[in-house]
């Protein structure tokens, strides 16, 4: 199941807010952690077992950790072992060529351990900060086992570190003016997923689907613009549908998009986008990297290697390297040249030519690939041609409101009326603006019931 | 600031109980007739069935399935998706003024099913004589965006027709529908051809066949509906398209048919006819030709001539088979779908001296389709 499915808005969301209200505080969290499992379940009951175990064994290794804090040594051999065990997991489902590894792990055929990109991140995280003695291992099994897969952030997270999780977990915000807020967040992230996301893919793939490898420099711009605003609502489309659903439940996690596409510094873009598993890097490779490393080019190379792991991450190949070296250095090019005072709109413009750029070498399969699309770009194969004036014609109108939507603009205003003296009276609009999205979203995905992840895996 | 967000909870969470309730109570319905299919049933609860997902797959199409109002959501769907520039609903491209099927691409034609027709001309003393039929998306891909246009499906019927022997003879259906493309001869909401294009087709293929084809005055020409509404309108529930025309073509100083036999394979024959008109009331008009899905149909005309035929055909033949009424004195209908066994169990090949081997473009990659045809 996942959450932009009529089963899920229909079926599992009303049911599980219905259990959850209906059980006494105390007891809450174990019933979500019940309804976390159900949910794995309806991937398949493999995945379910795989699931406690990987809780069951993380959870362990965790709490020896910790108990042999003392012994520094033996701490660390039972750490990096759990660790390289997690990577070794990790690997199996998202690189083919360690499919081997699923093999001996049972993994029934085709099947994904859903976000397991995510919540590996999450459990190394933890189980180095014990290690470190940042962070104190968790006793309760439940809370751990909703650390690692609770429903709401399986697919996007956020990541966060325990003591984060810990702190939105004591104190959760329940009620019907909650519920009514995470429902609204809900169905904003459906609309960006189901309208936005799934239309500008239908661009990408008109533009880049025939066998002809000639793209007019038209196409090919509408086809990077639709990739990058595709990609970007996707995941925040899918990241505001988990915490909608987080906050229906009371809990408020850290944001994962602050709206990166017109940023006016590269530096910002890189930050906005995913900012939790970006922090994952700098917190755990990036910083422990650079105290070590002596002159500052070594922490330019290290800087570099930690976002061709961040990119790397994403991808499992070598297209989400390059990109984020090329991010990377185009962020310690601009730290070491950009001026304070640049003009807002020449940042932007840069900082949208050079996320376009790497989007570009994020989407290519091959280095051959990339050339042959700057070669696109710059008209080597024409200006335009009739399938480019075709899709100008039917999709221009929708890269508009996207490029709004991306803009944060739509918050500003938001936030301006707001402060109006009428905004009592106009916030009744929101119940009505929510249930028509709901119902669009709904119509959308009536033939297949559902709308798959089309850009990224994670 | 609190009670617009209790408003949306009891709005959303209301409507969703709504639709989930009605979606439980609709649970039991068997079948579609708006999208004229079975639904998906509730799955079998097994261990292996829920350890590798097959079960809660399943169970989610099953849901969806039976989502309540399935039929006007759908319908909803395909108004609202083009509007906002996806004009591709359940994979059926929704064009100015037709329908179209895109799922053009990934149809290999089956180098296997040229075998099996190779086998039966080796093993038959006849002639045989092969037609394969384009889908309107065939004819009209030119009205297709331009990234969907894949393998042509003139290339794919010729590189079939390059696999079959000499001895087979090859019609070729698609250039004659291609040049008159601006007439009638495909349905706007369905794959196949029109009577009108079946007619157009027929007098190539009767002259091959030996015969000086009727000519077009000589037919009363009868639409019996002008509401039909083909499979490409089950998929997309789109109601912006003009429905069809459903067409007889009745020759009446021509030969009559004096007996028209099903029988089901098993040995059991019952009377049948050329045109079913209680199909019309139905949701699956197209019915009307030759009536439900049978084996074998035999057909007696009041013609003398000792002429046999032998047809294997798919639904493309069905508004086909009364143009050739006119002159043979007994028509054999085979059709390989709905048939049991192999061919020589249902009939005696050797009693005809020619064999029409009628189909549309779907089965060109279909294994299944030809494999009973030789044994």
């Amino acid at each position: 199941m996942i959450y932009s499915s009529l089963l899920y808005i229909y079926g599992f969301l009303p049911l599980a807010l219905l259990i959850f209200y209906a059980v006494p505080k105390k007891h809450r969290e174990a019933v979500l952690l019940v309804l976390s499992g159900v949910f794995c379940a309806s991937f398949s009951l493999y995945y379910l077992i795989f699931m406690a175990v990987y809780v069951l064994l993380n959870y362990t290794m965790c709490r020896i950790t910790e108990y042999l804090k003392r012994k520094k040594s033996i701490a660390e051999v039972a750490m990096a072992s759990t660790v390289i065990l997690d990577i070794t997991v990790l690997f199996s489902f998202r690189a083919p060529y360690m499919s081997w590894f699923a093999g001996m792990i049972r993994a029934p055929e085709g099947i994904y351990a859903v976000g397991i990109s995510l919540f590996t991140l999450s459990a190394i995280g933890t189980l180095v900060d014990v290690y470190k003695g940042n962070e104190k291992a968790e006793k309760n099994i439940i809370r751990y086992a909703l650390y690692i897969m609770f429903f709401p952030r399986l697919f996007i997270g956020p990541v966060m570190r325990y003591s984060t999780f810990r702190k939105v977990m004591a104190h959760p915000q329940t009620g019907a003016a909650q519920v009514g807020k995470g429902l609204a967040v809900f169905v904003k992230g459906l609309a960006k997923k189901v309208i936005l996301a799934d239309t500008l893919f239908m661009l990408y793939t008109a533009v880049y689907a025939s066998d002809d490898t000639k793209v007019p420099a038209v196409s090919a711009i509408l086809g990077i613009a639709a990739y990058l605003l595709g990609i970007y609502f996707e995941m925040s489309g899918l990241a505001d549908m988990g915490a909608g659903t987080s906050l229906c439940f009371g809990y408020r996690f850290p944001e994962c998009f602050r709206y990166p596409i017109f940023s006016k510094r590269i530096n910002y873009y890189a930050m906005r986008w995913n900012t939790p598993v970006v922090m994952w890097f700098k917190r755990y490779i990036l910083w422990p990297l650079t105290i070590s490393a002596k002159s500052g080019f070594a922490r330019g190379v290290v800087f570099l290697f930690a976002w061709a792991l961040t990119g790397f991450w994403y991808t499992f190949d070598l297209s989400g390297v390059a990109a984020g070296i090329f991010l990377g250095a185009a962020i310690l090019i601009e730290n070491r040249l950009r001026s304070r005072n640049t003009l807002r709109i020449t940042g932007v413009v840069y900082t949208l030519i050079i996320s376009g750029m790497s989007a570009l070498i994020f989407s290519q399969e091959s280095l051959h690939g990339f050339f042959r699309e700057i070669g696109s770009l710059i008209g080597m194969d024409g200006l335009a041609d009739s399938s480019s004036l075709y899709m100008l014609k039917e999709y221009t109108l929708l890269l508009i409101a996207a490029a709004f939507f991306s803009s944060g603009i739509s918050k500003k205003l938001a936030g301006k009326v707001k402060k109006l003296k009428a905004a009592e009276k106009l916030s009744l609009v929101i119940p009505a603006a929510v249930l028509v999205m709901l119902v669009l979203c709904t119509a959308l995905m009536a033939s297949g019931g559902r709308s798959d992840q089309l850009f990224i895996k994670l | 600031m609190d009670r617009y967000k209790k408003i949306t909870a009891a709005a959303v969470l209301g409507f969703a109980a709504v639709m989930a309730f009605g979606t439980f109570l609709s649970r039991g319905k068997k079948e579609s007739a708006d999208e004229a299919r079975t639904l998906t049933e509730f799955p079998k609860a097994s261990l292996s069935a829920m350890f590798d997902g097959s079960f809660p797959e399943q169970a989610e199409k099953h849901f969806t399935d039976h989502f309540m109002l399935r039929s006007k959501w759908l319908s909803f769907e395909s108004d609202i998706q083009p509007r906002i520039g996806e004009r591709i609903v359940n994979g059926v491209y929704i064009g100015e003024d037709r329908l179209l099927n895109c799922g053009i691409s990934d149809r290999i034609p089956d180098p296997s099913a040229a075998e099996r027709i190779n086998d039966f001309a080796a093993g038959y003393d006849g002639t045989v004589y092969i037609a394969a039929v384009p889908s309107s998306s065939g004819v009209y891909d030119d009205e297709l965006p331009y990234h969907l246009h894949g393998d042509s499906e003139a290339q794919q019927i010729s590189g079939f027709y390059d696999s079959l022997s000499g001895s087979v003879r090859k019609i070729d259906a698609y250039n004659i529908l291609r040049m008159l493309r601006d007439n009638y001869i495909y349905y706007r909401s369905d794959t196949k051809w029109t009577s009108y294009g079946a007619y157009c087709v027929y007098r190539t293929v009767i002259q091959k066949l030996g015969f000086l084809p009727t000519t077009y005055d000589k037919y009363t020409v009868l639409h019996v509906s002008d509401n039909f509404r083909g499979n490409l309108y089950n998929r997309t529930l789109y109601k912006d398209i003009m429905p069809d025309l459903l067409d007889i073509y009745e020759y009446p100083d021509g030969a009559q048919v004096t007996a028209c036999m099903a029988s089901d394979g098993d040995g059991h024959t019952v009377e049948s006819s050329l045109y079913d008109m209680d199909m019309l009331e139905t949701s699956d008009m197209y019915r009307m030709y030759l009536g439900k899905d049978v084996p074998v149909l035999d057909i007696e005309t009041s013609l003398n001539n000792q002429r046999k035929l032998l047809v294997i055909k798919d639904s493309y033949a069905d508004c086909f088979i009364p143009f050739l009424t006119q002159h043979f004195s007994r028509i054999t209908v085979v059709s390989p779908e709905h048939m049991k066994g192999v061919l020589s169990d249902n009939v005696d090949v050797s009693d005809y001296e020619q064999t029409l081997i009628l189909f549309g473009i779907e089965n060109i990659g279909n294994t299944g389709f030809f494999s009973g045809i030789s044994s």
